[in-house]
């Protein structure tokens, strides 16, 4: 049976998401010419995320970078061509990406207290985030 | 958080349902930050461009207007897609413009001023020292935090028109006077500052520098001392448009310029602390910076910009100068970008025809940043560009290649079709 552990942060979209886990250490932006609103596809210069999709996955990365305009372009992903993440964990929440996650309703959370939310989790986990109670569980992958 | 009676009014949709719609968002940012209470807002500034925000940005602003929505707040509005001015010179893709205009319409019924440019604190919606502002754009609150003492994040999209339409905004982040102290200390080798800028150079030298501090702030404030004793406007716009490109935050703390940094020590709220993490600036970090800023070595360039953020009338003026009596090359496209506000005052100075005799284009409203550049411009062209922002915003899979340099550099790669990089060497 694979390992199940619990981790707890600071609430920010509030909201229950679950899916497989996409992570990174680095700024990202959801900017349209960053991530494309229609594919949902990473394509940023050096990005260690560069051609992966976000779209459906619990989204890791360490804080909001790149223009303001994020906060729509997440919202238009998210209703308009569902290429919006289930969740998103960051190091510390950018007014871009609370902005976007609270508005386009995608549970987000930021400052896990048990450490950088990269050592914990892993590409391919399972990840669900619970920010109504600031829990998250992470299945690891077997 | 703590609300007064006037916001629990708002929220209970005793000023409609605009303003309660606006109010429920503002109360969840707030509280997503922590913070203790609202304050009022004086200015706002809000997303325009349709290839950012998309048909769920229509949306939004859409349903703003059908709720009733207004801003009474000075105001301005970013660049669009769009050069309607100058539409025969570009290819906009299907559906671009009829989105765009939705946007551009919704803008104006909510009562935003229609300056559809990113420099609008220099000439339109000018805020005053500890005003509170919501804003979208880096330089932009990069240039009213660091140069004018005005306070605000570098909002998002969708809280700054909700809180133009509140008229209030959670005191988080800049709004907060507690936390606009330093957290790092950039110094800034004399040597540098001697050769630094200068006609057909300040733009591209300003920028890499501010890249350089902004890579070294990245989510902290950093205090930055050794600058000159009087920088220009353009010269300090350069500066801070490192405020999204490079670094998270969005105020320098520039001693003996910025208002609240008259000292060193002011500028760390009082006293500079023990082992602050201290970086020195030398003329390698800038030529190492103008190095990374190169995607390629190719000297034959297809494409030149000039203006992101956009030019000011002094810039479009030492433009006109460089490119003289010289006419852009053949299969060379050089665009140049700025505000309406200015493009008028530059045309009727004669600028305007001066810089399309030369084969070049002065636009409004729109820059490259808010084109879709993979389909107008296509992965295979090389740019050349005095832009630091531009180039690292637009780089990566299916979009062009890069190359950095001064205004003297890229008005010759314009005209010669090749870039030859003179700076730093």
């Amino acid at each position: 049976m694979s390992e199940t552990i619990t981790l707890h942060g600071h609430p920010v979209s509030r909201g229950v998401g679950e899916g497989e886990a996409l992570v990174c250490d680095k700024p990202l932006s959801f900017i349209a010419v960053g991530i494309s609103n229609e594919e949902g596809i990473v394509r940023i210069d050096k990005h260690p995320l560069n051609g992966q999709s976000i779209a459906g996955k619990v989204l890791i990365y360490d804080t909001d970078i790149f223009s303001t305009g994020g906060a729509l372009s997440m919202y238009t992903k998210k209703t308009i061509y569902k290429t919006a993440p289930a969740a998103v964990i960051w190091r510390k929440a950018h007014n871009i990406g609370a902005g976007g996650t609270i508005y386009a309703g995608v549970p987000s959370m930021d400052q896990i207290e048990e450490g950088l939310p990269w050592d914990l989790i892993s590409t391919g986990d399972w990840v669900k985030v619970d920010s109504e109670q600031g829990i998250v569980e992470v299945t690891k992958k077997s | 958080m703590n609300l007064t009676d006037a916001d629990k009014r708002k929220l209970d949709g005793g000023e409609g349902p605009a303003v309660q719609h606006a109010m429920e968002h503002l109360l969840k940012m707030g509280e997503a930050f922590d913070a203790e209470e609202m304050v009022d807002l004086h200015t706002v500034h809000v997303f325009s461009d349709y290839r950012t925000v998309g048909d769920g940005g229509v949306n939004f602003y859409e349903n703003l207007v059908d709720l009733g929505g207004h801003i009474s707040l000075p105001s301005s509005c970013e660049p669009m897609s769009m050069d309607r001015n100058h539409n025969d010179q570009f290819d906009w893709p299907e559906g671009y413009e009829e989105g765009q205009q939705k946007i551009v319409d919704a803008l104006a019924t909510l009562g935003v001023q229609p300056t559809f440019s990113c420099t609008h604190y220099l000439n339109a919606n000018v805020p005053k020292f500890q005003s509170n502002m919501a804003w979208v754009e880096g330089n932009a609150t990069g240039f009213a935090n660091t140069v004018i003492g005005a306070r605000g994040n570098r909002e998002d999209a969708v809280t700054s028109p909700l809180a133009g339409i509140a008229r209030r905004i959670p005191k988080y982040g800049m709004l907060d006077p507690k936390n606009r102290t330093g957290d790092c200390l950039v110094e800034i080798d004399p040597n540098l500052i001697e050769r630094i800028g200068g006609d057909g150079r300040r733009t591209a030298d300003y920028e890499a520098l501010g890249a350089v501090i902004g890579d070294f702030a990245y989510d902290r404030i950093p205090v930055v001392t050794g600058l000159p004793d009087y920088m220009q406007n353009e010269e300090l716009k350069a500066l801070v448009t490192a405020c999204s490109p490079a670094m998270t935050t969005t105020l320098m703390l520039l001693v003996g310029i910025s208002p609240e940094a008259r000292t060193l020590e002011e500028a760390f709220g009082g006293k500079v602390p023990k082992d602050v993490d201290t970086i020195q600036v030398t003329e390698d970090d800038l030529r190492e910076m103008y190095g990374q800023l190169e995607q390629t070595t190719k000297e034959d360039v297809d494409i030149v910009i000039s203006g992101c953020p956009f030019k000011t009338l002094q810039e479009v003026q030492e433009l006109t100068e460089q490119l003289g009596e010289q006419k852009v090359a053949d299969g060379v496209k050089f665009y140049i970008f700025t505000d309406r506000i200015t493009f008028n005052m530059a045309k009727d100075m004669g600028l305007v025809e001066r810089i399309e005799a030369a084969g070049a284009l002065l636009t409004t409203d729109t820059c490259s940043w808010c084109m879709p550049v993979e389909t107008m411009f296509g992965p295979d062209k090389v740019i050349a560009s005095d832009s630091m922002k531009m180039r690292r915003l637009l780089a990566g899979d299916g979009k062009p290649t890069w190359r950095y340099g001064t205004l003297t550099d890229v008005v010759d790669a314009a005209v010669t079709g090749k870039f030859k990089p003179s700076r730093w060497n």
